[in-house]
């Protein structure tokens, strides 16, 4: 199964004085059991990007289709948006996570079980969370609220805009074992964020968006190496990349060995680095 | 100065305080990190400190009148801007600039006034090309830079930002941490804010590290990162420009004990090519 985009564009308010083009001619596909990560400075299209993956957006020209099994985008992905509080209007956190569940057609009783196993992953402890309003849930528990509702769904896809957006240290370590876990588990995971650390350690694969287009598609190893694409998009690769590639422009003769202390040898897997 | 005493917060149905007797002064011309894990309290000291929310017991007082006390409500919020989480929650005008101006108007400044810290403030935030975009047709990155230009175009005594840059990408970051950091440098200032970053608790003068709502640490960036095993039971991790000097100084690489961000890494190993146990 993958979802497959082709030649999207997508303009809002066309016609109107603030018509203004989101995406413009882009052209890629994510298969079921990848991990993509899309990076790009603010305003470059990532979230419109995502919102036309998950079958919210319908695309002004082009296609965006699930090829490889019946059903709609929006059958086959869960989108877990940027800012959760959007999405929260039941009383509890059980309904919640159940409310799409129901909207499936779930069995009532075995709603209860899927929603504290959904909790338990997104790392809610079911016992404190369940009967508690969405609404009084401090900024990272809401997103891992958010993170529940989908994972309850089980969808083959799941989409996470700024999934590490406010989260702390320990939470963001989890969230990383859980992508993981669901990449082995052969979800696709579609990932944008500006946190390209944790790009690194997830996603196999990059895509780097600039006003609307795609404008590198490569390994996140080579694009964290990349120096002048990401000055030019004012982009701050993981850390041990930035260091590297600073200390190539300023004394040239140091890099070498801190590159081969710091950075991966060619062929490795990033997450190795991470894991670390 | 906002003081904070003996403060304790317990949200209606809650069966634990979001804060506990917390007592801390905050002085103009500070940059002062919170940090903490998720749900530790930050955002409620945060709404605390400009009398958003009151204190269920114990006092928060700004420049001498307690938050408390009704009649001081408009000039505790004309000294102490707040700079919410999600900048959804605080834009509400049809353009970027009336959005920056609605805040000046309630302030009731005169229009050429008003004008000249509108071009300021979008010209510091590289927003001059919005000007004329409806604020909720921008990305979150946009929106974020709108509302902190909106709060710093009237000119608080006091700054208050819930995770300023979380949404921002590398370049946006940048910008408002220049800001940050010029607005606590000219002493007029104090600038506090709710961190997830190591690395922006690193550049503050000063880090409040809440867990559980009970204040658990005050004092220096380089002196919290020192406490390794107190770091990991409070959430928090170093930044990684130290971890990463550890590693290099592992390899015999000379790095010294005071990096803590990545620039003072690039100089550190970039300087002086002689040096023995030198890259």
């Amino acid at each position: 199964m993958r979802i497959v985009i082709t030649d999207l564009s997508v303009i809002y308010e066309r016609g109107l004085p603030d018509e203004r083009a989101a995406v413009s001619g882009v052209t890629l596909s994510v298969d079921q059991g990848e991990s993509v990560a899309i990076a790009g400075p603010t305003g470059s299209g990532k979230t419109s990007l995502l919102e036309v993956m998950a079958g919210l957006v319908a695309p002004t020209s082009g296609t965006a289709a699930l090829e490889g099994a019946d059903g709609t985008l929006r059958s086959a992905v869960g989108l877990v948006y940027q800012f959760p509080e959007l999405q929260f209007f039941e009383e509890s956190i059980l309904d919640e996570v159940a409310f799409g569940l129901r909207h499936q057609g779930a069995a009532e009783e075995e709603i209860p079980g899927i929603v504290r196993n959904a909790l338990a992953r997104a790392g809610l402890d079911p016992g404190l969370f369940l009967d508690r309003s969405p609404l009084s849930l401090s900024a990272g528990e809401k997103r891992r609220a958010a993170l529940a509702c989908m994972i309850a769904l089980d969808r083959p896809f799941l989409l996470l805009d700024e999934p590490s957006a406010g989260i702390d240290p320990a939470m963001r370590e989890r969230l990383v074992k859980f992508m993981l876990d669901m990449l082995e588990e052969g979800c696709g995971l579609v990932l944008v964020t500006h946190d390209l650390e944790l790009a690194g350690r997830v996603a196999g694969r990059m895509i780097i968006l600039s006003d609307g287009r795609v404008v590198a598609d490569a390994t996140p190893d080579s694009i964290f190496r990349d120096a002048p694409l990401l000055e030019r998009l004012s982009l701050d690769p993981p850390p041990r990349y930035q260091l590297v590639n600073r200390v190539k422009s300023l004394a040239a003769s140091k890099a070498p060995e801190l590159e081969r202390l710091l950075l991966p040898s060619v062929g490795r897997h990033l997450a190795d680095v991470g894991r670390r | 100065m906002i003081e904070v005493q003996d403060v304790s917060l317990t949200y209606h149905g809650a069966g634990t305080s979001a804060l506990s007797n917390v007592s801390l002064s905050v002085h103009p011309g500070e940059s002062v990190a919170i940090a903490g894990a998720s749900g530790s309290g930050k955002t409620t000291l945060l709404r605390l400190l400009n009398g958003l929310r009151l204190p269920s017991s114990g006092r928060v007082v700004v420049d001498e009148m307690d938050t408390a006390n009704e009649k001081h409500v408009w000039e505790i919020r004309r000294r102490v801007g707040l700079i919410f989480q999600n900048p959804d929650n605080q834009l509400v005008s049809t353009t970027v600039e009336r959005e920056i101006a609605f805040g000046m108007e309630n302030l009731g400044l005169d229009r050429a006034e008003m004008r000249e810290r509108i071009s300021d403030v979008l010209s510091r935030l590289s927003l001059e090309s919005l000007r004329d975009r409806p604020p909720h047709h921008l990305s979150g990155g946009e929106k974020q830079r709108v509302a902190v230009a909106a709060v710093l175009a009237m000119r608080p005594t006091y700054l208050l930002l819930d995770e300023p840059t979380s949404l921002l990408d590398a370049l946006g970051r940048r910008e408002v941490w220049s800001i940050i950091a010029g607005l606590a440098e000219d002493a007029s200032c104090a600038v506090v804010h709710v961190t997830q970053f190591p690395e922006e608790i690193a550049l503050a003068t000063r880090v409040l590290v809440l867990d559980g709502g009970k204040l658990v640490f005050d004092g220096r960036p380089l002196d919290l990162f020192g406490a390794a095993s107190d770091l990991r039971n409070w959430g928090l991790k170093r930044p990684p420009a130290m971890a990463i000097a550890d590693e290099l100084r592992a390899n015999g690489i000379t790095i010294p004990a005071s990096v803590a961000t990545l620039d003072e890494l690039v100089l550190a190993v970039s300087r002086d090519e002689s040096r023995e146990g030198g890259v």
